[in-house]
């Protein structure tokens, strides 16, 4: 839970100050994680990409 | 030219990192105008387990200068230096206002879990009514959730809430100096509730109280 909560933060909050993030999770062991919390933060990275810089 | 990664933005005058803060891959980090960054191999960075926690752990280490700084997400790398400068100076003033709000405070989030209905998968209707129950956790561990954030309000100065079927993260910006009766608040409340696990984590950096996207 612990785990799961800091990879939530680190990836779904903080400043965005670069139109083009990129997050790109590459890493089983990543996968291996709590899904759900994790796909969150990969679906809104996406949303990210998807919406060009204002 | 390596990429310039950002790790956090902090106030003007705030102090610098110490040279031994290491930041994603065992960078050196250091501090361009006001924000702290590292220079990366290159660019994207990919989230690994490894690198969200460097990156966090150097956030963890400007909050711990005793100025309170303001998070970067996750996986901003700029070309250069300058571009990264003229990133941050593009944005200035919605900046400004966010370290000023976040001035003092620390983020403690509250995660209070309950276990969440399994879904049945036996028969069309059982599915259903296992649905229905699972709805009715949600609706109750949101209730619960809110009657926490109403009991500690006097403790916080602001407040987000996510709840997902087991789980609802209470995310809280509170005064360094309200820590211990900010803990005490949680305490009280959370004495009384049955059937929920609850978990306090922080003193954390304000994630959760950044400027709007």
């Amino acid at each position: 839970l612990v785990l799961s909560d800091l990879i939530s933060r680190v990836l779904d909050k903080g400043v965005v100050l670069s139109g083009d993030v990129v997050i790109s999770i590459a890493d089983i062991d990543l996968i291996k994680l709590e899904l759900h919390l994790l796909l969150s933060g990969v679906e809104s990275a996406v949303r990210r990409l998807d919406t060009p810089p204002a | 030219v390596s990429p310039t990664y950002l790790y956090c933005i902090t106030a003007p005058g705030a102090p610098s990192p110490s040279p031994s803060t290491v930041g994603i891959d065992g960078t050196a980090i250091r501090r361009l105008a006001d924000a702290w960054v590292s220079d990366v191999e290159s660019r994207p960075v990919r989230a690994t387990i490894e690198r969200i926690r460097a990156h966090d752990a150097v956030v963890a280490a400007a909050l711990d200068t005793g100025s309170t700084p303001l998070p970067a997400r996750f996986g901003q790398a700029f070309a250069t230096d300058d571009e990264c400068i003229a990133t941050i100076s593009a944005k200035k003033s919605l900046l400004s206002a966010a370290l000023a709000r976040v001035a003092g405070m620390v983020e403690m989030t509250v995660l209070l879990r309950t276990e969440a209905p399994a879904l049945a998968s036996n028969s069309g209707t059982a599915y259903l009514k296992s649905l229905a129950r699972r709805e009715r956790a949600a609706d109750a561990l949101l209730r619960t959730a809110r009657a926490v954030n109403a009991r500690l309000s006097h403790y916080v100065r602001e407040s987000t809430e996510g709840v997902s079927a087991s789980v609802a993260t209470l995310s809280h910006l509170v005064e360094r100096d309200a820590l211990t009766e900010y803990l005490e608040g949680v305490k009280a409340v959370t004495r009384e509730m049955a059937g929920i696990d609850v978990r306090v984590l922080g003193p954390k950096a304000p994630y959760s109280f950044g400027p709007p996207e």
